[in-house]
């Protein structure tokens, strides 16, 4: 009787475990694949957003979703890192470049960021704690983000946190919270081919513009040249019901291109599997910026991987789930694949640590250094504590540091890539590179940022408020037409009185007891005196909210030449060292001149101690000097003692030998 | 004169062993006040050992002035002295990779406490010196 139960368990047990297995084969098993090094030739049918053949005389839109979705796993794809910077429970990781909303008129840029931050990391705002749906988020940023999550309407649940439980809850006003502008705008889908098109096939600028014009759904059609789209949804009034005649009329139209589909009615999609350089640029560029402008392109060299021929994909790869491997030390993969000779250490120094048995990359010969053929760096005399210090990043990549950070310009923050006029001070101010610890207790490189918004004081936290709400409440007693910064910071009471009074606007808006500014690490709010007249002051507090914003640069990795201290340990162990010494200054709309800091007090270094060190390593070469002689008179002294001896031991031999004789 | 200066550079160099020691113990790698410590102490060391290997050399290269105890503790000393210094000297030139580094650690900690070790020895030679009063005399077997 035992033995049947025990029996009964064990086969539940064991179904129980081989279900997960069998579901996913199953998914594995729904998408054929070509499984072969050589590229499949795609040929193939469209489909449209209502998931109909596309053929030359059809008007809707093309959907990736619809199209690309048939043969690939598109559910798993939309879990993926970049798809997911719209969607909530993903994991941070490392810390990573936040979407800084931006509006000059108010002086705003604010870092947010749905992906879940370190509780120390309060200055990274959640969107929905500052009003912001995801409609006005892909509006936004769309342009920048390759779609998928909240960047589409079924997905866009609207969730909304609550700031005061922290909780996330379904919205109670769903029809108000979700946006009726999706019904008009359609889907910003996954766009596959902004990444795997060919260079040239895709322009981003077209997908740019349809962003910019609300059409959502349009911009993949838009992007591939696949057809004309005619009409902007930006241009419907808020409001209008989308069944309407007159709005359905106002819609963007479609006209494809006869020429693109073959006899067969197939359209050929010329793409790689393995995206190019060229279509990362798109989102991870960086241009540094000194006081004349954007410094010239040719006095900056690429990363020396890429020189050496490498692809951004080689290091980056990712699996059908789109789980791309980031690179740094410590980052673990959905597959349980081990990654860690994909991180600079890991391919150079080799990965000794272990994964899971089964993994084919755990192998003691797949964790050793040279992966890709990148030669094992030698770092002769340099002390092994720097490894413990360090990250590699910190001597190899990123900008040359100079006596102070740069001001920096990167795709998500300025829209690089588009084409625009830029003469290098547009928002939001990044500077870099700034040496600061992460959480592993290592300096590593980084740019950085401080917000810029309007907010509301309770109980000694500072919330931001939505900054199309403060530009409204904001815009008369402010009187900023384009740029608060240009047009008030040049002349501090001007400043002092208009920031007042919009401070007192948006008190009165709110019902808040204090609303406050913050700019460049500080928090202005209203003060009035005795006589009641009201002036502007900088709130004394150290507020957690108004911090610096900091994420590691990892690129570009300079050559192992122009890497720090490979001119000795005193191009870091020295009072001007840029590593500890070089500064970076809060930067922000508000016209005020904040003290710069030195990298030494972001890593928490005391000053006397360092100077201490940096003194010891001035006598460094005496010192070496003073060694030798000392090695030198003890190794002759000890030569003496071992004459000595020898020759006690040949006088006692010889005695030995006479008295034998 | 020459005695007191025996003394005195015996004295520190004791003094510097076991502030090398103590120094060296807890968590690895040093780091902060306590590799500065350790830092420091070492480069007084340095300057004293040989010093202190001249000075003594004379009394302890005379088998019949000194106890076997401190000669041996005495050339013990100067030959771990003169590992532990030059695996530190060579991890200062810009020669040993990162592995090779590693094991000069390795070598420096473990011919350190190697000089402890005669440090020990050394003092108890010498304190049984100090204790019976003179030096021993022995009779030359050349006489």
């Amino acid at each position: 009787m035992i033995d049947s139960v025990a029996r009964i368990l064990i086969c539940i047990g064991a179904v129980g475990i081989m279900l997960p297995h069998d579901a996913s084969a199953a998914e594995a098993g729904r998408y054929a694949s070509s499984d072969s090094d050589s590229g499949y030739d795609h040929w193939i049918d469209l489909y449209d957003t209502s998931n109909r053949k596309i053929t030359k005389d059809s008007t809707l839109p093309y959907s990736p979703q619809n199209t690309c979705g048939r043969c690939h796993d598109d559910e798993s794809i939309s879990h993926g890192w970049h798809f997911n910077a719209f969607a909530l429970e993903s994991q941070q990781g490392r810390p990573s470049e936040p979407w800084i909303w931006t509006d000059s008129r108010t002086g705003t840029q604010l870092p947010m960021s749905y992906r879940e931050q370190p509780e120390s990391r309060k200055s990274m705002f959640d969107p929905r704690e500052v009003g912001l749906t995801p409609w006005q988020m892909t509006m936004k940023f769309g342009a920048r983000f390759p779609g998928g999550g909240f960047g589409t309407a079924d997905q866009s649940t609207e969730k909304k946190k609550t700031a005061a439980d922290n909780e996330t809850t379904e919205s109670d006003a769903t029809a108000d919270a979700l946006s009726p502008r999706w019904a008009l705008t359609g889907s910003l889908e996954i766009d596959c081919m902004a990444c795997h098109a060919t260079s040239s096939q895709y322009d981003f600028e077209s997908r740019r513009h349809q962003i910019e014009d609300e059409n959502f759904a349009w911009a993949p059609t838009a992007a591939l040249h696949l057809a004309t789209v005619d009409g902007r949804v930006s241009r419907i009034r808020e409001g209008s019901d989308p069944e309407d005649e007159k709005t359905q009329a106002a819609v963007p139209q479609v006209s494809y291109d006869a020429s693109r589909f073959s006899p067969d009615g197939k359209v050929f999609f010329d793409l790689v599997r393995e995206p190019e350089n060229n279509a990362c640029y798109q989102c991870h560029s960086t241009v540094q910026v000194n006081e004349e402008g954007i410094e010239p392109r040719w006095i900056h060299d690429d990363d020396v991987h890429l020189r050496a021929g490498m692809q951004c994909v080689d290091c980056h790869r990712n699996g059908i789930d789109h789980d791309i491997v980031r690179g740094f030390s410590g980052q673990t993969h959905a597959d349980d694949f081990s990654i860690g000779t994909l991180s600079c250490r890991g391919c150079h120094l080799g990965d000794e640590s272990s994964a899971a048995d089964d993994d084919p990359m755990s192998h003691e010969l797949t964790r050793r250094a040279g992966r890709l053929g990148s030669p094992k760096p030698v770092h002769a005399g340099l002390p092994p504590v720097h490894f413990e210090r360090l990250a590699c990043t910190a001597c190899h990549s990123g900008p040359v540091p100079r006596e102070e950070a740069t001001r920096l310009m990167t795709s998500l923050a300025h829209a690089l890539g588009a084409k625009e006029r830029r003469a290098g001070d547009e928002p939001p101010q990044i500077l870099g590179p700034v040496y600061a610890k992460l959480d592993d207790g290592k300096i590593y490189p980084h740019k950085v940022t401080w917000p810029a918004f309007w907010g509301i004081r309770e109980e000694g936290a500072i919330t931001p408020l939505n900054p199309d709400d403060v530009y409204t409440w904001t815009r008369r007693p402010l009187r900023v037409r384009k740029n608060l910064k240009e047009e008030l910071a040049s002349d501090p009471e001007k400043f002092n009185e208009k920031v007042a009074e919009a401070l007192a606007a948006i008190e009165e808006e709110t019902g808040a007891d204090q609303a406050v500014y913050v700019s460049s690490g500080k928090v202005y709010a209203r003060d009035t005196d005795e006589s009641g007249n009201e002036s502007l002051e900088v709130l004394e507090d150290d507020f957690d909210e108004a911090k610096m914003v900091a994420w590691p640069i990892a690129h570009n990795v300079r050559p192992a030449g122009w890497s720090l201290g490979v001119d000795g340990c005193v191009e870091c162990h020295s009072s001007d060292a840029p590593i500890f010494a070089s500064t970076v200054t809060p930067l922000g709309p508000a016209p005020l001149q904040a003290e710069p800091v030195t990298m030494a007090s972001l890593q928490g270094l005391d000053a006397f101690e360092r100077a201490r060190w940096n003194e010891l390593f001035a006598g460094r070469s005496s010192f070496k000097v003073l060694v030798a002689v000392s090695l030198a008179v003890v190794l002759a002294i000890l030569l003496i003692g071992l004459a000595s001896v020898a020759t006690k031991l040949t006088r006692h031999h010889g005695i030995e030998a006479e008295k034998g004789s | 004169m020459k005695r007191v200066i025996r003394i005195l550079l015996g004295w520190a160099l004791l003094v510097l062993v076991a502030a090398l020691l103590v120094t060296s113990l807890g968590p690895h790698p040093l780091h902060g006040n306590t590799l500065m410590a350790h830092m420091l102490a070492s480069g007084a060391f340095v300057a004293v050992l040989p010093l202190f290997a001249i000075a003594w050399l004379w009394p302890m290269s005379d088998p019949a002035k000194r106890v076997v105890l401190t000669r041996v503790g005495y050339w013990t000393l100067l030959l771990t002295g003169f590992l532990t210094t030059v695996t530190m000297f060579l991890s200062m030139l810009p020669m040993a990779g990162t592995e090779t580094l590693h094991e000069l650690i390795g070598l420096h900690g473990s011919a350190g406490y190697a000089m402890a070790a005669a440090a020990v020895i050394f003092s108890l030679g010498w304190l049984y010196a100090i204790k019976r009063g003179t030096p021993r005399r022995v009779p030359n077997d050349n006489a």
